[in-house]
C-alpha cells in the first residue's frame, strides 16, 4: 500500500496533474488548480495558517456560522438599524446607520454561473433573488472584504475573544493517520492528532538510532505496514520497531505535560515544520507576558490592533475603514483623546512588509466626529504597520516594556494584544 | 507514596510540613476575598445602603436616551459617547456613591502610624480599627464595601473565586522555607510563586490539600520574597516592596501590582486562612475594573464614582510630582491549602513532575 501526502480527492474538480504536482513538491502551490466546466472556480492557495480555498482570483473563501442550517444564506444584502441587547439596553439604534455596510457589501458571497454543477463537497444554495452560491461541505462562501491581496486571511479574528463565526475554508491536507498541523511561531508544524508537535534532530542527517532520546522524547512508531510518499517516509529503527521520518528525520514528541520548556538546556532539537513562517519584520520583538507570548515594538512596548463585532443580526465586524466611530470614542473619547492613547506603529520610509505583515495608510486620528465614521477622507494619514490587514498601535497607560493595560477593555469592541501564533500561556 | 516518589525524583520537592531544620511549609491560594465589615442589614455599615449600577446612573442621567441613541452604543454617557468604564471622568454619577461609614474594619497596619498621618510614603487617611483593637489601614474597602458585587455572595466576588478554581493563571504559591519550629520561628524566608497546575475539590467542594503545584517557571516576575517569622503558628511577614500577582477575572487576563505586601497567615491545620494587605498600584487594579463593563450591571458597580472613590482614598506611594497618591491600601482574606511546592530545574525532573501531573 502506497499512501500519498496529497490534496484529496475530495477535490474532484482539481486537475490530477496539477494536484500530482502539489505532491511530489511536497509543497502546495498558489493558484495551483482550477476549475473546468462548471465546477466552481477555485484553486488551493497556501497561507500562514495552512491551504484553503480561494477564488479564481486567489482571494480567500470564507463560511459563516449564521448560515449553518439556514436553508438560505443569512448574510445577505439586508440594511439593520437597530439591535436588541436584552438586559443591557432593550433595543437601541446602531451607530451610524446611513453608512452601514451590509452583510454582503462586507462579505461578497461566491456567486456560481448559470452552468455550475454540484459536485462532491461543493454544493449549490439559491439565494434570495435567485442566483446561486457556491457551498463547501454544506456552507455558503463568500470573500472578505477585508483581503486585498492573494492568500490574505484577513477575514478570520486574531483576537481569541471575539467569535464572529467566520472562517477560512480550508482545504484539506493528506498527513498519515494520527498527523495533523498547528501553527506554531516557526511557521505549520506537524503534530500529532492531540496537538503535540513532532520534533526532530537540529543539524547533519538523521540519527537512524538516538540514543538517549527516548529519556525525553518518545518516538513516533509507525506502522508494521505500508509505505509512505514524498517527503514521509517510514524508518526502521531497530528491534522490530518502525519510526515516522519527515524530510529523512525520524519524528519525535514530548511526553504529556510537557512542553518546548523542557527542552531547554538539553539543545539540539527543533519542531518538524512542514511550512516555515515568513517571520515578522525586525522592528518588531517577541516578549513572554501573562497572557503568552506578544509583539511588541523595538523597545518592548505593547502592540495591539483593534476588533469590534456588532451585536447585531448580521455580526458584523465594525472594525473597517468607516465604521462608526463611536466605537474608539467609548474607549477613548474625542478625536484629540483617542489619537492621543492610541499612537499607530509607524514604519519607516524604508520598512518593507513581510508576510501578514503590511504597511498601511492608517488615519491619524482614527476619526473627527465621535458620532460619525472612522477613516474620514479628510483625516490625515500616516503609515503604520498593520498584521493582517489591521493596523498595530501603542497605548499611551503602558509605561513600560511589558505592560498591558489596553487589551480587552469592553468585550465586543476593543484592542486586542497580538499572541504569537498557537502559544497562548493557558488554556482559556 | 506521592511524596516518595517525588523524593525519588531527585530531592524537587520540599516537605508540606516543617520537619526538622530547613522545612519547608507549601500554600497553594484557593479564595480571596475583600476584608469588609459586613453585617446582614448593610445599614451599619452603609447608611445610604447598597451602590446601584453603572446603567441605573446612565439612566438617571439627564439626556442619557438622547446620547445612548446618537452613538448607538449602550453604555455611551459621556459628551463624545464614552463609556464611564473606560473615561470615568467624562461623567459624574447622578445617585451618590455610597461607602463605608463603619469606624471597625480588617486589615493590617501598613504605614506604622495609629492615626493615619501622612509620611513621605503615604498620604494622610482614617484608620480602621480591628475588632483585636489595632489600627488597620484599609482604604479599599472604603471603595468597595457598599458595592453588592464585592461583598461576601457578591457577583464579582464569586466569580473571581470560582475562576481561582477554574483557570491556572489565578494560582499563586506561597512557600514558607527555612522553617525550624511551626509554632514559633524568628527567621523564615517567604516566597511566593505564580504557579500553573490545577486546584481540586473534593465532592463535598472541599479543595484537597497536598497536591503537587508546580512553579511556571516561564513568568518569574511573580516571583517575590521576604523574611518573616511565626509567632504562635502565625506566619507573619516583612513587606516585599513589589509584588506583582497573575489575575484571572471574568476571562480577562492581567495582574496585581500590590507594594508593601505583607502576609498574616495562622498555619493551623489543612486550610490555612489569613490575611493578605499592601498598597494596590490603582493604574493596575482599574485597569481590571474598567475592563468589564458587562458584569457592572450584574454586580452594581459603578465605575464614573468607583473610579474617584478610589483616587480620593488612595493613601499610599505619593507622586513625587503631584503629591497625590498613587496607591490605595487593601487588604484580603485569602484561603490556602497545603501543597507540595515544586521547583522543576533540569528536564529530568520535569518530566518526573509532568509525569506525574497526567
Amino acid at each position: 500500500m502506497i499512501w500519498r501526502p496529497t490534496v484529496r480527492k475530495s477535490a474532484a474538480f482539481i486537475r490530477p496533474l496539477i494536484a500530482l504536482a502539489i505532491v511530489l513538491s511536497g509543497a502546495f502551490v498558489s493558484g495551483a488548480a482550477l476549475a473546468v466546466d462548471g465546477q466552481p472556480p477555485v484553486q488551493v492557495q497556501m497561507t500562514e495558517e495552512g491551504p484553503v480555498y480561494a477564488n479564481r482570483s486567489g482571494m480567500t473563501l470564507y463560511s459563516w456560522a449564521g448560515d449553518v442550517g439556514r436553508a438560505q444564506p443569512r448574510c445577505t444584502h439586508a440594511r439593520y438599524t437597530e439591535r436588541d441587547l436584552g438586559l443591557f439596553g432593550g433595543v437601541i439604534p446602531l451607530p451610524a446607520t446611513a453608512t452601514r455596510k451590509t452583510c454582503a457589501d462586507k462579505w461578497p458571497p461566491f456567486i456560481a454561473g448559470p452552468d455550475a454543477k454540484a459536485s462532491g463537497d461543493w454544493s449549490l444554495i439559491v439565494r434570495e433573488g435567485g442566483v446561486k452560491q457556491w457551498s463547501y461541505q454544506g456552507r455558503p462562501l463568500y470573500t472578505s472584504m477585508k483581503d486585498r491581496r492573494p492568500g490574505d486571511l484577513n477575514g478570520e479574528s486574531i483576537a481569541n475573544r471575539l467569535r464572529i463565526g467566520w472562517k477560512s475554508a480550508k482545504a484539506p491536507v493528506d498527513l498519515p493517520p494520527g498527523f495533523k498541523l498547528i501553527r506554531r511561531a516557526e511557521g505549520l508544524v506537524l503534530a500529532t492528532s492531540d496537538g503535540r508537535p513532532a520534533y526532530i534532530r537540529r543539524g547533519g542527517r538523521p540519527q537512524r538510532v538516538c540514543s538517549g532520546c527516548t529519556e525525553l522524547l518518545q518516538p513516533l512508531v509507525a506502522p508494521d505496514f505500508g509505505r509512505l510518499a514524498g517527503r514521509w517516509s517510514i524508518m526502521d529503527v531497530g528491534g522490530g520497531r518502525k519510526q515516522y521520518a519527515y524530510d529523512g528525520a525520524a519524528l519525535y514528541v514530548l511526553p504529556e505535560g510537557m512542553t518546548d520548556d523542557d527542552l531547554q538546556g538539553v539543545g539540539g532539537w527543533s519542531p518538524a515544520v512542514y511550512r516555515r513562517t515568513a517571520g515578522a519584520p525586525p522592528q518588531l520583538r517577541i516578549r513572554m507576558t501573562i497572557m503568552g507570548r506578544i509583539f511588541t515594538t523595538e523597545d518592548g512596548r505593547t502592540l495591539y490592533s483593534f476588533a469590534c463585532a456588532e451585536a447585531a443580526p448580521d455580526q458584523l465586524a465594525c472594525d473597517d475603514p468607516g465604521d462608526a466611530a463611536s466605537y474608539w470614542s467609548a474607549i477613548c473619547g474625542d478625536a484629540k483623546a483617542c489619537s492621543q492613547r492610541w499612537r499607530p506603529y509607524l514604519a519607516s520610509p524604508n520598512a518593507r512588509p513581510v508576510g501578514e505583515w503590511t504597511i498601511e495608510e492608517v488615519s491619524d486620528p482614527p476619526f473627527l466626529d465621535p458620532a460619525g465614521t472612522t477613516y474620514p477622507p479628510d483625516a490625515p494619514r500616516v503609515r503604520a504597520w498593520a498584521y493582517r490587514g489591521k493596523p498595530l498601535y501603542t497605548f499611551s497607560d503602558d509605561d513600560e516594556p511589558g505592560r498591558i493595560l489596553g487589551s480587552d477593555m469592553n468585550g465586543g469592541s476593543s484592542f486586542y494584544v497580538i499572541l504569537v501564533p498557537g502559544e497562548p500561556l493557558e488554556a482559556s | 507514596m506521592l511524596l516518595c516518589v517525588l523524593a525519588l525524583a531527585g530531592g524537587v520537592v520540599g516537605p508540606a510540613v516543617s520537619q526538622g531544620p530547613s522545612g519547608t511549609i507549601g500554600l497553594v491560594i484557593t479564595g480571596w476575598h475583600h476584608a469588609l465589615q459586613e453585617t446582614p442589614g448593610v445599614k451599619a455599615e452603609c447608611p445610604a445602603g447598597l451602590n446601584v449600577s453603572d446603567l441605573d446612573n446612565a439612566k438617571a442621567q439627564p439626556h442619557f436616551i438622547e446620547t445612548r441613541n446618537r452613538f448607538g452604543q449602550p453604555f455611551s454617557r459621556g459628551p463624545n459617547g464614552e463609556f464611564a468604564s473606560n473615561v470615568p471622568m467624562a461623567v459624574e454619577d447622578p445617585i451618590p456613591f455610597s461607602e463605608l461609614q463603619t469606624k471597625v474594619g480588617y486589615g493590617l497596619n501598613l504605614d506604622g502610624t495609629a492615626d493615619g498621618r501622612a509620611t513621605p510614603r503615604t498620604c494622610k487617611h482614617d484608620k480602621f480599627t480591628s475588632p483585636e483593637g489595632v489600627q488597620v489601614d484599609n482604604q479599599m474597602a472604603r471603595v468597595v464595601g457598599c458595592t453588592w458585587g464585592w461583598r461576601t455572595g457578591g457577583f464579582t466576588d464569586d466569580f473571581y473565586n470560582e475562576e481561582i478554581f477554574t483557570n491556572p493563571v489565578n494560582r499563586i504559591l506561597i512557600e514558607v522555607t527555612g522553617v525550624d519550629d511551626e509554632r514559633n520561628d524568628p527567621n523564615v524566608e517567604v516566597h511566593i510563586y505564580k504557579g500553573q497546575d490545577r486546584l481540586a475539590r473534593d465532592p463535598a467542594g472541599k479543595y484537597i490539600p497536598l497536591l503537587t503545584q508546580r512553579v511556571d517557571t516561564r513568568l518569574p516576575e511573580y516571583f517575590s520574597s521576604a523574611h518573616g517569622k511565626i509567632v504562635d503558628g502565625v506566619l507573619i511577614t516583612e513587606p516585599i516592596p513589589l509584588a506583582r500577582l497573575p489575575l484571572r477575572w471574568i476571562a480577562l487576563t492581567g495582574e496585581r501590582r500590590i507594594r508593601d505586601l505583607r502576609l498574616r497567615i495562622p498555619l493551623d491545620g489543612p486550610e490555612p486562612k489569613g490575611i493578605l494587605a499592601g498598597y494596590e498600584d490603582l493604574k493596575t487594579w482599574w485597569n481590571m475594573q474598567k475592563a468589564h463593563i458587562i458584569a457592572l450591571p450584574a454586580s452594581k458597580q459603578s465605575p464614573a464614582s468607583e473610579y474617584r472613590a478610589a483616587h480620593r482614598y488612595a493613601d499610599g506611594f505619593p507622586d513625587p510630582a503631584t503629591g497625590q497618591c498613587t496607591a490605595i491600601s487593601a487588604a484580603y482574606r485569602i484561603n490556602t491549602v497545603r501543597a507540595f511546592i515544586v521547583h522543576p530545574t533540569t528536564p529530568g525532573q520535569r518530566m518526573t513532575v509532568a509525569r506525574l501531573g497526567s
